[in-house]
């Protein structure tokens, strides 16, 4: 591949230099996953069953936009990638499920280090923040109608999406996307909407205005990462229906999308590769009672737990049997051999050893995502 | 298929760069004008140098020329000084008498002229603006009035009867009364009106 051209002036203030942060969180006692998994969304949670205080890793990296030489797409440049650690700054509450934000601090001290110092080169005016999909509630909401007023359709999707998920409109953020039109949807309004608490994003935005950023955009790993693969992977613009899999170790988030719109979303904890098969197949089962006569193209997985090539060509026979299509593992190492990711910094950036197939692999990903879908 | 945009932050941020950039331009701006300033500065220093040794050189010649001059010049002696002075005197002379009004003379001596007093010679000298009055009158009485009117007039000062004489006719054959002439002389400062 021929060496990349920047975007951007010869002058410094034209260099635009992005700043994308990912979450993930973990458990550090590695026994306790065992505890978290086998459980439903909806009602308590999942999240809330967890006994361990998690540990939240913060991933920030600083890149490029470039373009090949030929003019023939995109491609990140990656400068930076470091990692910072926050402990006991997060907590389950069981009466929302969804994981809260108890320590300010922590997590301000933590930004601090990491856009603070130096080691993000040129600070930029904002970040694009990616979270784990265990840290919100997602859904399609289908509607009769809405109303035609953008901030009435807002209430009227933020109070449903309440009572799906069982939480106080007004400790909640919600974020929304219309699905396609009425007339391709039966007269009816699909909505994909995403739920937040409202004291996490409300820190996390503190926290980096603190640092003197504003947030550009706070979305999800497996939104995220499935815009970047959109953004950057020839393969997946040609695709209609297919079936996308973000897995980071415990946790899958899987979608189905139908004329390249999605029809089906689920994030779930598995404890391991059968069960998580088992899981898909429900999920496949259930798409295809509501999409009967739909073809599946092909399954586009992402996955932490891949290591060996061994490993990925059995989960990719397990899912081609399971969902009757093609598979196409996909990982960090993949994006980087096809070109499409482009990292001299990945080896280098803030002396992190980022293993390609792991889970830091998956916020890097996430991270390069936010920056993809804030474009 | 198009991306699914999902966005949980609450507010805008501030993308735009357009601050700092109008700052960068203004700062290359003076930078600029600095260095514009800079360059035309040295350059006026090098022309003002160049001139001084210019004003240098030409007052050099200056006082060399005027040392030969002072060399060469005649020398001025007290005789020659008066020569000047009569010199002088002299034109202003005759630019005097070719400026001298005789109309303005004779009306001002015409308006303090009482009756029955008559003028036969006015001699100006005009180095030294005296006049000298001849005329006749018929009583003494006439001729004090003519001094009296002249000294009232701003026109004329120091004013003077320089002399009078009686001048007594004979009865002329067939006629009984006998006239009586008083012949003066008068003297004046004559003041000129100042254009």
């Amino acid at each position: 591949m021929n060496s990349p051209k920047r975007n951007g002036s010869i002058f410094p203030w034209g260099k635009k230099i992005h700043l994308g942060f990912a979450l993930t969180e973990r458990v550090e006692d590695a026994n306790d996953t065992s505890s978290q998994v086998g459980q439903e969304e909806g009602s308590e949670g999942n999240l809330a069953k967890k006994s361990s205080l998690p540990v939240m890793d913060i991933f920030a990296l600083s890149v490029e936009k470039a373009e090949n030489a030929l003019g023939e797409g995109s491609l990140w440049e990656l400068r930076g990638f470091f990692k910072e650690q926050v402990k006991e700054a997060f907590e389950f509450r069981a009466s929302s499920g969804i994981l809260s934000l108890k320590d300010k601090e922590s997590l301000s001290d933590s930004l601090k280090k990491l856009t603070g110092s130096s080691a993000l080169g040129l600070r930029a005016n904002a970040g694009f923040i990616s979270l784990p999909d265990s840290l919100v509630r997602a859904s399609i909401i289908e509607f009769d109608e809405l109303p035609k007023s953008s901030e009435e359709a807002g209430d009227v999707i933020g109070w449903q999406a309440a009572r799906e998920f069982y939480i106080k409109p007004e400790d909640s953020i919600v974020s929304y996307q219309r699905l396609g039109l009425e007339a391709e949807t039966d007269g009816k309004v699909s909505v994909f909407v995403v739920v937040a608490k409202k004291d996490l994003i409300s820190s996390l935005e503190e926290s980096f205005s603190d640092q003197g950023m504003g947030v550009g955009m706070i979305s999800t790993h497996s939104l995220n990462i499935l815009n970047l693969l959109v953004g950057v992977l020839p393969l997946m613009k040609e695709l209609s229906n297919f079936v996308f899999i973000l897995r980071v170790k415990t946790l899958f988030t899987i979608f189905f999308l139908v004329n390249g719109k999605p029809v089906f979303y689920r994030s779930k904890e598995v404890s391991d590769l059968r069960d998580f098969l088992f899981e898909v197949e429900q999920s496949f089962t259930f798409f295809k009672g509501k999409n009967r006569g739909v073809e599946l193209e092909r399954v586009v997985l992402v996955d932490s737990t891949v290591i060996e090539n061994k490993s990925t060509s059995i989960l990719a026979k397990n899912l081609e049997e399971v969902l009757q299509c093609n598979s196409e593992v996909l990982s960090l190492s993949s994006l980087l051999e096809a070109g499409l990711v482009k990292s001299e910094g990945l080896k280098t950036g803030g002396g992190l050893s980022v293993n390609e197939n792991g889970p830091d692999s998956i916020a890097l990903l996430a991270a390069l995502g936010a920056l993809e879908s804030s474009l | 298929m198009n991306k699914i945009i999902i966005n949980l932050a609450s507010g805008n941020y501030p993308e735009s760069r357009l601050p700092f950039t109008v700052a960068s331009v203004l700062l290359i701006f003076a930078l600029l004008f600095t260095v514009v300033n800079t360059v035309s500065y040295t350059l006026n220093l090098k022309k003002i140098s160049s001139l001084e040794v210019e004003f240098e050189s030409l007052d050099t010649m200056a006082s060399e020329e005027r040392l030969k001059l002072m060399a060469n010049a005649p020398e001025v002696t007290d005789e020659l000084i008066r020569a000047l002075k009569n010199e002088v005197e002299f034109i202003n002379g005759i630019i005097y008498e070719e400026t001298f009004s005789w109309t303005e003379l004779l009306s001002n001596i015409e308006s303090s002229l009482p009756k029955r007093v008559f003028i036969v010679q006015i001699s100006p000298t005009f180095r030294d603006s005296k006049v000298r009055i001849s005329g006749m009158a018929k009583t003494k009485q006439n001729v004090l009035d003519f001094v009296e009117a002249l000294s009232n007039s701003s026109r004329f000062k120091n004013v003077f009867l320089l002399k009078h004489s009686e001048n007594k006719r004979g009865r002329t054959s067939g006629r009984s009364a006998s006239s009586e002439r008083i012949i003066f002389s008068v003297s004046a400062t004559y003041v000129r009106e100042v254009l």
